[in-house]
């Protein structure tokens, strides 16, 4: 169950989407955001999917890898389109007693939807087809700038890809405490919200005492192979943009200017652009 | 008949590119009061196989009979079985979590619901069995030695008195000495209790001085059932699954081979001794 | 110059209360001194707190004695400004496998001691290249370490420290937490980059079947080498280990017990064909 969950996880393939430059990737993908808050019209989604589907094609990720990453949130999603479907004001469609539903809750519902799945696809796809290394490599150069007000860009960097890489031990950790404690005749499952709060205690203590214990490790394991800091630091793999690389800069910015086009026509233009 | 399992299959990421058999057919049977040797290399099953014993793990298709109930049957109370059925995992004391030792070893009897008093007799009973001292009872679980935390986190699961108690390599990361220990301390409960004891383990030498039945476990399947001197024999075959039998065993078998009138039923250093001095008696030479 | 040169090497743990008040002293390390020639397999025996790992952490400079000194190639591991040549020059192989590895990629993390070191990206290609095939890992270098198996991950951690360029490598029990299989394939590793690399070895365990192929064996006790002498010197003294909480592979103590009987066999018998030998020769 727990293993199930993708978000954050590498996919290694070889597409041209793995081959692109992580400093790409993740300005694409903030982009992509972007674009996809900018309307709430059809026509502008149908550009955005187009846009998508062709990009998850060429990931060579396979679409039902993807769409696992969705199930994490599904929670979320689903709250999300609630609340927006009954709780907006506007042109009553229908009434199930206290609640209603009006044509501009349906339209925001769906927008949400659209968008949060979108959002999630997106930049689940940007992890799937970059290394967590390359990941942080591209944000260490990317925020480089930002050194000169000492930000502590490197030491973020390297923190990130960390957390990364232990996500999926600590996800199986929880899995096996878990089990463990259930053995031991533990119920994370019945009971109120003070005693599911109280029956975690037997799961969080120990996870994080083993974080705690990985941590330490980590720690020792780097220092003993010479890491002090980004000072004087070379890379196996330094970034340089090849000609793909510009190539996929130039079709970012024809689909930024489509998808602003389209917005601009809707006239829907948000204030902050 | 304690435990049966009737054709138990377990297949897990069903529908994905990540889709496992990992138990194709299992069937089986534990008498009551079995000391059972559990091996296989790393991916075999033998995890998979030991959390469906008490329900941890629900089998895909096949049925598993505790006591003579079936544990799938609606019925049946999940959590009584957990507490018959004691598993204790690999590195348990992972999940220790309490502020003092007593604490934690009373956890399981607590969850059982079962009052102060007995909850106080079973925890110290349990402590007591695995050789943890009254010094250590308030002391915090966390400033205990490698080997005492283990033994507390093994405590943990006996204070729930199971019928039947499963260990997934007890002895894992312990010196020979805290590994000698564990396992004459379990040996004994087994005598003295008549609890049925499970033993995973990598250790062929452990299974050898400690086991009556030995089961194979190799891709999913169960490929070897029966006494341990007839599993050893068969030592060619479990070097092809990446195991092994006790090195005395191949001592023998050698000898045999060379035309050495020695038994080759031999497992452990002492049967080994008894069985190569019957031979070499006339060898011996008094100091 | 020996690798590896300690003297009179104490360290204390020293606990103390929330107002800094020494609350107890532990002494790990009791006056330890210890000569690792170029080259050499050595292995440390000992129980669980018998400070082996503690002993381990100060040749890589992780910690520092509290009286004594140690040496690492000449280098003293208290002077600050030797800090980074020790480290390259005795890489260090930590017990779980995966809280060692610190790339995503196998490759990435091989590379990950060279970049620390500033070394030119090209060099550093070459390096990940040359340590992944020394521990026969080169075909995994695109892979999740996620998806290895314990011995296979330890192989990675061994890579990672090869390509720094390590005259030694301290292992501080790295098949604790391995399966048979692994075990066999991490020693056999460390053997091999030992008599083909000439890499010095440190190996710290209480798997008795594995110093087996050591040059010279330590064995520790609450923080003193107790015995020392080759794997055979320390397998015929069966009874001796045990009071260290200790043993001998199975095959060691049936010879043991048959020459305890008057049967005339060698001491600290280390194989099973020596044994099976041994009988044959007495049998007409």
């Amino acid at each position: 169950m727990i293993r199930d969950i993708t978000i954050g996880q590498y996919y290694p393939a070889d597409s041209v989407l793995h081959r692109l430059d992580p400093r790409l990737k993740l300005s694409g993908t903030l982009l992509f955001i972007i674009s996809i808050f900018l309307f709430d019209t059809f026509y502008g989604y149908i550009a955005v999917t187009v846009f998508l589907v062709s990009v998850i094609k060429m990931s060579k990720v396979p679409l039902k890898y993807i769409m696992r990453g969705l199930k994490a949130i599904i929670v979320i999603l689903l709250f999300t389109m609630f609340f927006n479907l009954f709780l907006t004001q506007g042109d009553v469609l229908v009434r199930l007693g206290f609640l209603k539903i009006t044509r501009q809750g349906l339209y925001s519902a769906i927008f949400m939807g659209i968008r949060l799945t979108y959002l999630i696809l997106g930049s689940s796809l940007m992890t799937f087809t970059t290394t967590p290394n390359q990941l942080t490599d591209g944000l260490e150069k990317l925020l480089s700038p930002l050194r000169r007000i000492k930000v502590p860009v490197h030491e973020i960097a390297m923190m990130m890809s960390i957390a990364l890489r232990f996500i999926p031990i600590l996800m199986e950790e929880t899995d096996k405490i878990m089990k463990a404690q259930m053995a031991r005749g533990a119920d994370f499952e019945t009971g109120g919200v003070i005693k599911r709060a109280k029956s975690l205690v037997p799961l969080l203590v120990p996870l994080f005492v083993s974080a705690f214990r990985r941590a330490n490790d980590l720690a020792m394991a780097m220092e003993a192979r010479c890491y002090h800091g980004g000072d004087g630091r070379t890379k196996m793999k330094p970034l340089r943009y090849h000609r793909i690389d510009y190539f996929a800069y130039l079709i970012l910015l024809i689909y930024m200017t489509i998808v602003i086009a389209i917005s601009v026509i809707e006239n829907r233009l948000p204030s902050f652009l | 008949m304690q435990i049966i399992f009737d054709n138990v299959h377990y297949v897990y990421s069903s529908g994905t590119s990540f889709e496992k058999h990992a138990l194709k057919g299992i069937n089986l049977k534990i008498n009551k009061g079995e000391f059972i040797g559990l091996i296989g290399h790393t991916g075999s099953g033998k995890s998979t196989l030991i959390q469906h014993m008490n329900g941890l793990i629900k089998a895909t298709s096949g049925k598993i009979y505790f006591n003579g109930e079936d544990i799938y049957d609606k019925n049946f109370d999940m959590r009584t079985l957990r507490s018959k059925v004691g598993l204790v995992f690999q590195y348990p004391e992972h999940q220790l979590f309490e502020t003092t030792v007593y604490k934690d070893v009373s956890f399981g009897p607590k969850n059982l619901g079962l009052d102060k008093l007995e909850v106080d007799l079973r925890t110290y009973e349990a402590l007591k069995m695995v050789g943890i001292g009254d010094d250590l009872i308030d002391a915090s679980p966390f400033e205990l030695s490698g080997g005492q935390k283990r033994r507390v986190a093994i405590a943990g699961i006996l204070a729930m008195q199971p019928e039947v108690l499963i260990l997934d390599e007890p002895t894992a990361g312990l010196d020979p000495r805290g590994r000698d220990e564990i396992l004459d301390q379990i040996a004994k409960l087994h005598k003295e209790k008549n609890i049925t004891v499970i033993l995973v383990t990598h250790s062929m030498e452990d299974v050898a001085k400690y086991v009556d039945r030995i089961l194979v476990m190799n891709n999913g399947n169960l490929v070897m059932d029966e006494e341990k001197v007839k599993i050893f024999s068969r030592y060619k075959e479990l070097e092809k699954m990446h195991l092994a039998a006790p090195q005395v065993t191949y001592v023998v078998n050698a000898l045999k081979e060379k035309g050495i009138p020695v038994s080759t039923d031999v497992t452990t250093v002492d049967e080994a001794k008894n069985e190569i001095l019957k031979v070499f008696k006339d060898k011996i030479q008094k100091i | 110059m020996d690798m590896i040169k300690t003297r009179d090497l104490t360290f204390e743990y020293i606990r103390r209360d929330e107002g800094g008040n020494v609350e107890s002293i532990n002494r790990a390390i009791d006056g330890v001194n210890l000569d690792v020639k170029k080259g050499d397999f050595i292995a440390i025996l000992g129980a669980n707190g018998s400070g082996k790992s503690t002993l381990a952490k100060h040749i890589n400079a992780l910690l520092y004695p509290t009286e004594g000194a140690v040496w690492v190639n000449g280098l003293n591991t208290a002077e600050e400004k030797n800090l980074l040549e020790i480290r390259r020059s005795a890489g260090m192989v930590f017990q779980n496998p995966d809280n060692q590895i610190i790339a995503t990629v196998v490759e990435e993390d091989v590379g990950f001691g060279p970049e620390n070191l500033g070394i030119p990206t090209e060099e550093i290609l070459k390096r990940v290249e040359e340590s992944l095939k020394a521990v026969g890992m080169f075909e995994y270098r695109k892979q999740s370490p996620n998806k290895l198996s314990g011995g296979q991950k330890q192989r990675v951690a061994i890579a990672g420290i090869m390509a720094m360029k390590p005259q030694c490598i301290v292992l501080d029990e790295p098949t604790a937490m391995l399966d048979p299989e692994g075990r066999k394939e991490v020693i056999s590793t460390v053997c091999s980059l030992n008599k083909l690399e000439k890499i010095t070895v440190l190996l710290i365990t209480h798997h008795m079947d594995e110093v087996i192929y050591a040059d010279k064996v330590f064995v520790m006790d609450r923080g003193k080498i107790v015995m020392q002498g080759t794997p055979r010197e320390i397998f015929s003294r069966v009874d001796e280990l045990k009071k260290y909480r200790l043993d001998v592979p199975q095959v060691t103590e049936l010879a043991y017990e048959l020459k305890k009987e008057g049967l005339d066999i060698p001491d600290g018998v280390l194989s099973i064909q020596e044994l099976v030998d041994a009988l044959l020769r007495l049998y007409p």
